[in-house]
Formats: structure tokens, sequence, C-alpha cells
């Protein structure tokens, strides 16, 4: 670019506490530095640590001037930072470094954000920032609180907390709840840290259809769950005082050490019924805890009437302080505390989960998979699960006949997709909830899917996950943890997915959402772009990088494609001394029946290295073979090559080396599982090969919708390997 | 003329002691007039020599003739399969004391044998005679539509997978590809006719070297006298060959027949086949076949040491051919035994027969047309005046004088 402009940014906001750290502001930065932004701390402390901006959004207050660029905020959550009270802010990219003003910032407090969107008698939602670990719930007037659990991902929302789907959207079920059952206050509000921020006038919640208080069982078809998972927090504020009741009775069950000093609590809370959830918490404060509530049918039907119970689940990291810890609980508007029985009392800890009702084992290792306390439960010397392995081999499989439809497919890109016909109709409880169980090692790795909210018709539900944490691709096949609640109940499978392409994944969803008890093509469209969208945010970090340095002359690696003939064969035979002559390496991508013969030809020559493959590790080949990274790449279709040996300088590289992991990256999120097709994008893409090959018929606008989402990743890929743009 | 003699080794895909097909004659004729002109020859030739012999069979046939065995190559007869016999062939090869090796063919040869002779004799020259287009052409190398008799006018991948479905356009051009990577490591191409040259250059092949060079008919041929046209013999036409769909003897028998209503005195012999043959391939022609009765000779098979004599007990020799025709040896012979010729306006037969010198055009496929051309011809003083303007075959002495400048490079 010619011309010099002054680069500028600023910081609006700094605030630090709980653990959470918030920095936000604006900076204007050119376009070929978006990708490569970087926000940098640097604190007289010693802290120096950088984020990637992923999401920096256009402001509307600062738009370009002139060749100055137009200003992009951000809002960025960081966890785990010491304590800081003095830094200096500045934004690092491919071309540079851009202090941001002022020079020294001292950082506030920390205070929660959010909102609360809506809340009807079943269901209330919003969004919330707010420090992991603090108060946060929804507050129903008179009838008590629900902690708030942020897991939906909402492309509307500016913040970022640096993972792929930035989740703080909530969307809470009150099933189970005597609001649910239409008996509630009219006022619902959303506090956290002990700030009101929002409130919603419930209206008409009378006429909601109650949600009977169902039995939990075992059973594969009639299991029925009304379970919420409770995040630590605080003893809840006691609620009004009414008449007298009978005091509440805590029954403990079991208490086990678990992995790394945990403790495993089980057992069931009974009370005088009044709407609201019981909590209970080991003292004196342990820093993490996951507790987990559920029905207990049988010790329910037991109760005298008015009485109620909820069976729990509580791991709690190690008690501090020297006391001996003690169980304190809160239920109907009184507490109890008790001293622990040590730490065997009870079933082992794997008996006790086999136990224990399954929406509450299921939310347990769903909080176990995201790293709460819970994860205790997955000490290796528990299981290949952990203390969850014998309960997860009595969950059974998922078969056709559970459903009127089913279909469960997942992809290399650690995406899944299922789709269902329900009978009877869909309804605002129907909520589909997954969970990974990745094959580690001989171990059961369990991780939480980021969810997009589902798509319905009357009857058909499509939903899809993605894993957010997941840090190499292609992810290896994995299994499915699967909740339905729906028409009053729930049930549990294990899902046994069909692996296929992102794009056939894709594909088949939308397929499905065309079939006649599908969603209407309108709320289809909508619904997928918002996926789109979403996805193409995910993956977008992978595309986040400094343009390579060119690449070497030599060794240069001549990839060829298009293998798929018997004459492309015959004319690697014709060209085998022209290709030597030229390359340091080769690898033929195609089909095995033609590279074979194609390898055939070079090894027993044996005069430059040769490789061959069709699925993408054929990719990792060259530099597992100890090909010198700072080499070229050149990759060719089999027509291409009989030009290019006539013309010595069409045998420049044209990429370097370091493009083949990251092209294998690309290809699992937006390509087929076919190095061939792999190479040929990116050929396509960064403009030095044939035009890019499709995706198959597009025989709709949802087809059409995911072509272009697919066909962007690889015009992303192609500025990472074109210096010459990035420094434009 | 070279000072020194030259050694070439001469490459075919077959050997006149077991098939007398044009190309196999042209490399054999010239093997000897190199051989009688001084110069040091050895044929290596292709020939099946009984059962198959995994490994490859090789056999020395006479001296400086070799035959080897193409059982061992690919379907299509353009690459080895049995990798063990292209290596023996190879041994062979690279062991000759020549300092060119001139092919003709590739079909029976193949283009793997020739790449790796290329690269194991990097000293030696390479001259490729490219008597047909098989590496444009799938098709035989006939450039006639699969389904019909079209011509085709010019490679077109798109075209090519409409002859052969089975294949896709990106099929044609690799196969385009494969062969113009071989070509273009030769040093030189000679075509027996401009009408060859021309369709390789619209292919996109240009060699380094390239001559248009016809076949030469051999010493025998080439010796005989040219004897003054028989009078009388206007009203009497030849075919000479087999036959096969695109000779165009179906077209012949229908335009004679039709010139024979009208002029009841025509005549019409036909060598190289019998009636019955005729009729298997062409059953609809039983009617013409009929109408004409006696007006039409089966001569059967013949010599070829007798075609000259054959060939002046008739006025004209007729070559309706349908296909393209790259360079008869028919043509060649009629020119040489003199008597003028009527041929298909197309390909290699109007490039050889200059209308109103060495005979007359009519158009393609067309029996009406053609016999309007046998009535022209039938006419009075016609037949002996072309006889006499008609251009002889090409001889000895012109043959070497431009084969050893192709050969040698000089």
């Amino acid at each position: 670019m010619s011309g010099v402009y002054a680069l500028d940014g600023y910081v609006d906001t700094a605030e630090h506490g709980d653990g959470v750290t918030l920095l936000g502001g604006w900076v204007r930065l050119p376009e070929a530095g978006i990708p490569s932004a970087r926000l940098r701390l640097a604190t007289p402390g010693g802290v120096n640590q950088d984020w990637p901006l992923t999401r920096l959004l256009a402001r509307r207050d600062l738009p370009a001037e002139g060749e100055v660029p137009a200003g992009r905020g951000f809002q960025l959550l960081v966890r785990g930072l010491p304590d800081w009270t003095e830094g200096a802010l500045s934004v690092v990219h491919a071309a540079g470094e851009i202090p941001l003003h002022p020079p020294v910032v001292n950082p506030a407090p920390f205070r929660p954000r959010g909102h609360l969107d809506g809340a009807d008698g079943k269901e209330a939602w919003g969004w919330l920032v707010h420090a992991p670990g603090t108060e946060a719930v929804i507050e129903m007037e008179g009838m008590g609180r629900l902690p708030v659990r942020c897991d939906i991902h909402r492309a509307d929302l500016p913040f970022d907390d640096g993972s792929p789907l930035p989740a703080f959207g909530f969307h809470l079920h009150f099933a189970g709840t005597a609001l649910a059952n239409g008996r509630g206050p009219r006022r619902v509000a959303l506090r956290a840290m002990g700030v009101k921020l929002g409130e919603v006038v419930v209206e008409g919640q009378a006429t909601h259809a109650a949600s009977p208080a169902g039995a939990e069982g075992g059973g594969r078809a009639s299991s029925r769950i009304t379970g919420l998972l409770a995040e630590a927090a605080p003893a809840p504020e006691a609620p009004p005082a009414g008449p007298p009741s009978e005091p509440p009775k805590l029954v403990l069950g079991a208490c086990r050490a678990v992995g790394g000093g945990h403790l495993l609590l089980a057992g069931r809370v009974e009370w005088t019924e009044d709407g609201s959830e019981p909590s209970l918490r080991l003292l004196p404060a342990a820093p993490a805890q996951s507790l987990v509530l559920f029905d207990e049918p049988d010790e329910l039907a037991g109760l005298p009437p008015g009485r109620t119970c909820r069976g729990f689940l509580l791991v709690s990291a190690p008690p501090g302080g020297v006391e001996p810890p003690l169980l304190e609980w809160v239920a109907g508007g009184q507490a109890g505390r008790q001293a622990l029985p040590g730490e065997a009392h009870g079933p082992s800890p794997d008996a006790v989960l086999h136990q224990a009702g399954w929406g509450g084992v299921f939310h347990l290792l769903r909080e176990a998979a995201g790293g709460g306390a819970a994860a205790a439960l997955l000490a290796p010397r528990l299981g290949p699960a952990g203390a969850f392995t014998r309960w997860l081999a009595g969950v059974p499989w998922l078969e056709p006949a559970d459903f009127p439809r089913v279909e469960a497919w997942a992809a290399p890109s650690g995406e899944c997709a299922m789709a269902f016909t329900l009978d009877p109709a869909i309804g605002p409880d129907t909520r589909l909830t997954l969970l990974a169980l990745l094959p580690e090692e001989g171990r059961v790795r369990p991780l939480p899917m980021a969810q997009s909210p589902a798509l319905a018709s009357e009857t058909m539900l499509l939903a899809h996950g993605l894993l957010p944490q997941l840090t190499e691709l292609p992810a290896p096949p994995f299994e499915l943890l699967m909740e339905m609640r729906h028409a009053g109940e729930a049930q549990w499978f294990r899902v046994s997915p069909r692996t296929l392409p992102a794009p056939l994944l894709l594909a088949a969803l939308h397929r499905h959402a065309a079939l006649p008890e599908g969603p209407e093509l309108g709320d289809t469209l909508a619904w997928l772009h918002d996926l789109l969208a979403a996805r193409e945010e995910s993956f977008a970090a992978m595309l986040i990088g400094a343009p390579p340095p060119p690449p070497a002359a030599r060794p240069l690696l001549l990839v060829l494609h298009g293998l798929d003939d018997a004459e492309a064969v015959r004319l690697l035979a014709m060209a085998a001394p022209a290709i030597e002559a030229r390359a340091d390496a080769l690898l033929l991508l195609g089909p095995r029946e033609f590279t074979e013969p194609g390898l055939e030809i070079f090894l027993p020559r044996g005069r430059i290295a040769a490789q061959g493959g069709a699925g993408l590790a054929a990719l990792r080949g060259p530099l597992r073979r100890g090909l010198d990274v700072s080499g070229g790449l050149l990759i060719l279709d089999m027509l291409e090559l009989a030009a290019a040996l006539e013309r010595d300088e069409a045998f420049q590289p044209r990429l370097p080396l370091s493009a083949l992991p990251l092209l294998e990256q690309v290809a699992t999120v937006a390509g087929l599982p076919d190095a061939a097709d792999a190479v040929a994008r990116l050929s396509a893409a960064t403009g030095t090969g044939l035009p890019p090959p499709g995706f198959g018929a597009q025989d709709g606008a949802a087809a059409r919708l995911v072509a272009t989402h697919l066909h962007g990743f690889w015009r992303g890929l192609a500025p990472l390997f074109q210096p010459e743009a990035a420094d434009a | 003329m070279p000072e020194a003699p030259l050694a070439v080794c001469i490459i075919a895909h077959a050997h006149p002691a077991f098939t007398k097909g044009g190309g196999e004659m042209a490399a054999f004729r010239e093997f000897t007039t190199l051989r009688a002109a001084g110069h040091r020859a050895i044929l290596v030739a292709a020939a099946e020599m009984g059962p198959a012999a995994p490994g490859g069979r090789l056999l020395r046939h006479a001296p400086d003739e070799h035959l080897y065995d193409p059982y061992g190559m690919t379907e299509d007869r353009l690459f080895w399969s049995d990798l063990a016999a292209r290596e023996a062939l190879l041994a062979l090869l690279v062991a000759q004391p020549v300092q060119v090796f001139h092919i003709h063919h590739l079909w029976r040869v193949g283009l793997d044998l020739v790449a790796a002779l290329m690269e194991a004799r990097p000293d030696a020259r390479f001259v490729l005679t490219l008597h047909e287009m098989l590496a444009i052409c799938a098709h035989h190398g006939q450039m006639i539509r699969t389904r019909g008799r079209e011509l085709c006018h010019g490679f077109a991948p798109a075209l090519c997978a409409n002859c052969f479905p089975e294949h896709t356009p990106r099929h044609f051009a690799l196969r385009r590809a494969t062969w113009l990577t071989l070509l273009n490591r030769f040093d030189g191409a000679i075509y027996p006719s401009d009408f060859l040259r021309r369709r390789f250059r619209d292919w996109g092949f240009a060699a380094r070297e390239e001559s248009v060079l016809e076949n030469f008919l051999g010493e025998e041929l080439a010796a005989a006298p040219r004897a003054p046209a028989e009078p009388g013999l206007g009203q009497h036409f030849a075919f000479f060959g087999q036959p096969t769909p695109f000779k165009g003897l179906d077209v012949l028998i229908r335009g004679f027949a039709l010139a024979l209503a009208r002029e009841p005195g025509l005549f019409l012999s036909v060598h190289g086949c019998e009636r019955e043959e005729v009729l298997r391939l062409f059953p609809a022609l039983e009617d013409a076949l009929e109408a004409a009765g006696p007006a039409i000779f089966f001569g059967g098979r013949y010599d070829s040491g007798d075609v000259l004599v054959l060939m002046r007990l008739s006025g004209w020799v007729v070559v309706p051919s349908i296909w393209w025709e790259n360079s008869p040896v028919v043509i060649q012979e009629a020119r040489r035994a003199g008597v003028p010729l009527i041929v298909s306006d197309i390909g290699g037969m109007a490039e050889k027969v200059r209308p109103g010198q060495d005979g007359l055009h009519f158009r393609r496929g067309n029996a009406p047309d053609l016999a309007r051309v046998l009535l022209a011809a039938a006419a009075p003083g016609r037949q002996e005046a072309l006889a006499a303007s008609q251009a002889d075959s090409i001889g000895r002495e012109e043959f070497l004088g431009r084969l050893l400048p192709a050969l040698s490079g000089g």
C-alpha cells in the first residue's frame, strides 16, 4: 500500500476480578492484518501474553477515512490471568504492532454483563458475561432460583473468549419446577454477582400445559429426568418467610474419595415442596464443585403429601482449611449442615453412578467433560471412562426403531449431526443434548459438543454440534452420548454415527430438512445460514497466521493429482526422466489402482523419493520422510504436467511445503477425504491451477449456501500463501 | 548422401514374412534398400511366433534381422505389461551398433520401450515414420467416427468421448499428452504424405526435423519398366484391396452398377477378395451384383509381385475408400504401372492423385457421383490422356537421397 497513515486504537474496557479479565476497545488496522491480529497485554508484574482476536467487528462510528482503515471493535474475556493493576495493551499483526491508548491501563473490578431476552412459563433465555464460579441465577419471583449455565453461542454478541464458538447465551428450561407447573410468580429476573441484569414479566404462564413430574428409572424407553445442572454457587438466598414447615432432611448415601483428593457425595434431599430447588456445598468452601440434581421417583412415592425429594451427585475439590469438612444444604428455605462420614462411605464411585438417575449421571459426565470438578471422576485408575465406565456400558445403543426416524452423522472435522422424526409432535420442552466420546489411547475422553440451536418442524428435529475443544484435525472417529427430552420424558443412548466428510454431513442435514415432514424452506435457510456462520467462525482461527516466507527453489516436491486414469499412468511413464530432472520428491495423489503403477515407475529407478496415496493422510508423507520444510511445492494436475515439462519456468515452486499440514486441516473442514481433491482446491484457490472442483450438484438454495460456505474456506486459505497480498 | 555409410536399426511393428501391411512393407523395403546401398541396416520386427512366452521371445531371423514376440504387451499393444519381455528386447536394441534408430509405428513396439531406449542410448538419433494417425485417434487411427461413418476432421477430447462413451474427455486429453511427451523426444519425423504431416501439426505436434517422404515400393517394382497404356481399356476399371468397411468397395459396386445401366460396355475387376466375402460384409449389394452380372469379375487374392501386371490389364484403378487413406500403396503401384486413378476426394488419396494429371476425383462415399466420374472416364481418349500425364512413384535414388538426411540429420 502506498502512503503512510496513523494507525491507532483505544482501550475502553479493562476489568479484572473473580478470575476473569475483560478487555474491550477498538483498533484501526489494515485488512491484511486482520487474520493475524492478536491482543497483547504486558504488565510490570511480568504478564506478557497474546490472544488471537478472531472477532474483530466493524464499528459504524469508526469508518475508514481515505487511506486510514476503519476501526474494529473487540471485547475479549480472558480467564486465569494473575491479578494485575497496571498494564499496556497493543494489537500485533503480521506487519507490526499497534499500541493502544491510553498507554497505561488500570483495570477496574470486573462486573458482569447480560440481558434477559425473554421468559415464559417454561423457559428463560438471554446472555451473560460473568466470572465462572460466581453467582449467576434466574430468579423466579417468590419461587426460588435456577443457576444459569451459558452454553449457547450467539453470533450477535461482540464478546469473545478465544474459543471457536464463544458461548455467552443461555436458554433454561423450568422443567420440574413450580413455575413450569403453572403455579409460579409472574416475574423472572437475571442476576449475577448481586446485580440484577434483566427482568421479564411472564404473561399467561398459567395457560401453559403443566409438565407432570415424572419418575426417573433405568429403562431405555421410559426413563425420565427433570434434573438440572447446577454450577458451583454460593448458597441461595432464603425465600421470603412463609408458614413453618417440616425441616428438610438429607440422606447421604455415599461419600467417596476420587482422583486428586476430590470427594464424590451422593444422596437425596427431602423437603416440603415449595417450588425451589435444593442447593448443596462443602464447607469450608471448596474452590470448585459440580452438583447435579435428579428425580428419585421411588423415594418420592414413599413420601407423605406435600413433601418432595431430589437426588444429588456432588463432586467437590478438597475443601480448604483444617476443620473437618461439612456438607451444607439449603432446601425449602431452610438450611442444614452435616459432618462427612469419612471418605469410604457407601458404594464405590462407579456403583454410585450406576445406581444414580441417568439424567444426573449424564449431566455430571457433561460437567466432567467440560473440565469441572467432576473431571476427577475420569481418573484412569477408575476405568477407561473413569467412574463412568460401568454406567456408560449400561447405556443402550441407539437403534433405528428407537424413533420413527433417526440418523446420526459425524465428520472428521469434529462435527456431528442428527436428524429425528418424533412422535408425538415436538414441543417447547423437546431438547437434544450431545456429548462426544473420543477414543484416546485405550481410554474414553468425553468432550462437550457445542450445539447450534436445533431446527425443528412439527415432527422433525435437526441438530448440529461440534467439538470446540478439539486441537487437532482430523478428529478420530467418535461416538456420541445423547439425551433426548421430549414429551415429558428423557432418553439416553450411545450413538455410533455414520462417518461422512464434512460437506456431506452438511448436505445430509439440508437434504433431511427438505423431506416432506421437514421445516419450511425459509426456516431451513435461515437456520442453515446461522449454522454456517457459526461454523465459519468456529474454524476461522485455522486460517489465521502470518504468510510464510517465499519457498526455496529446492528441495522441490512435485505433487501430481488427477492420477485417475490409466492414461495418466502412461503419461507418467513417458515423463519420468523429465520429472526426475526437475523435482527432488514426488507425491502421487489418486486412487491406489493408479498411484501404485505410478510408483512402480519411479521406485525401481530410485532417482527421487516418491510416495503416493489417496486420503488426506498422504499429505503428511513427504514431511514425515524428512523433506526440508523450507522447500517448495509445485502442484500440477496430470494434464498440466505435460505442458509444464515444456517450460522450465513452469517448474518453479509456487507454494511452501509448510502448506501441507494446513491443507489437510482445511480439507477436513471444507473438503473431501481426498488428497487429490484438496491439492486441486488449493491450487485453484492460489490461482495456480485449474478452476476449483465443485461440491456436487446444487439442486437448491440450501446446497448453494453450503457450497458457497465451503468455497469460502479455500478462498481464505489463499492469502496465507501469497506474501504479496499480505504485504499489501 | 553422407560420406560414411550409415548404421540404422529399423524397428517395425511387423515383418512382411508374416503380414504384408503397408507399414511393414515400407520398413522392410527401407531395410533392403539401405543394405543394397552399402549402409548397415538392422531390422528388428514384431512377429507372433507360437504360444505365449512369458519373459519374451527373441529370434534371429536372418543376418541383421531379429524378431520379437509382442505377446507381453498390453491389450492395445502400445505398452508392455511383461516388463521382463520389454527388458529383453531393450537389451537387444541397446546393443545394436547403430547411430540411428528408425521406428515405423509405435503400435506393437511400445511407447515405454522407445522411451527406455532413448534413455539408454542418448548417443543415438531417433527418427519416427508416422504411417498413420493412431496417436491422434483411438479408433485405430482412422479418424472416422465410431457411430456412423462420418469423417473426423480434428482431435477434440469431447468428440473422442462421444466416440468412446466409456471414457471421459479427460482420458483423451491425457492420451494426447502421453503421445506428445514421447513424440517430442524424437529427433525427426517422416510422413509418407503431406496430409499426415498437416494432421499432426493440427493436433499439436511439430517435430524438430520433419520431412514428407513417400514410401519406396522396393527394388523389384522400382526396376520394372513403365509400359505405355494398353489401348482400348478406358471402360475397364479395377479395384485392389481387402473388402473392409472403410475401403469403399460397396460404394464402387453401387456406383459401377449405376454407370453400367447407362453404359453397358463397362467392366469392373475386383482383386483381393471373392464375391462371397463381399456379400458377407455387404449383404445389401446382392441386387447390384446380380444386376451387373458378368460385368463384375472377382479375381480373388493376388501376389504382390503380380500387381503391376494385373493393374495393366485395366484402364483405371479405383480407390474409393471412405476414410482418409494416409498414403495408399495401391496409388503408388498404379502410378508405377502407369494406370490412371479414380479416387475419393479426401486425405492421402486427394493429395497423391492430382485431378486431371494422375487421375480423377469423386465425392467420397457418393455412388452417383462415382458413376458420373466412371462414365466420364470411359469417354474415348480420356484414359490415354491421363496415362500420359500421370507421375511415376518415387524412385530409388530420390528415396535414398531424401531418406538418408532425414535419418542422419544432415
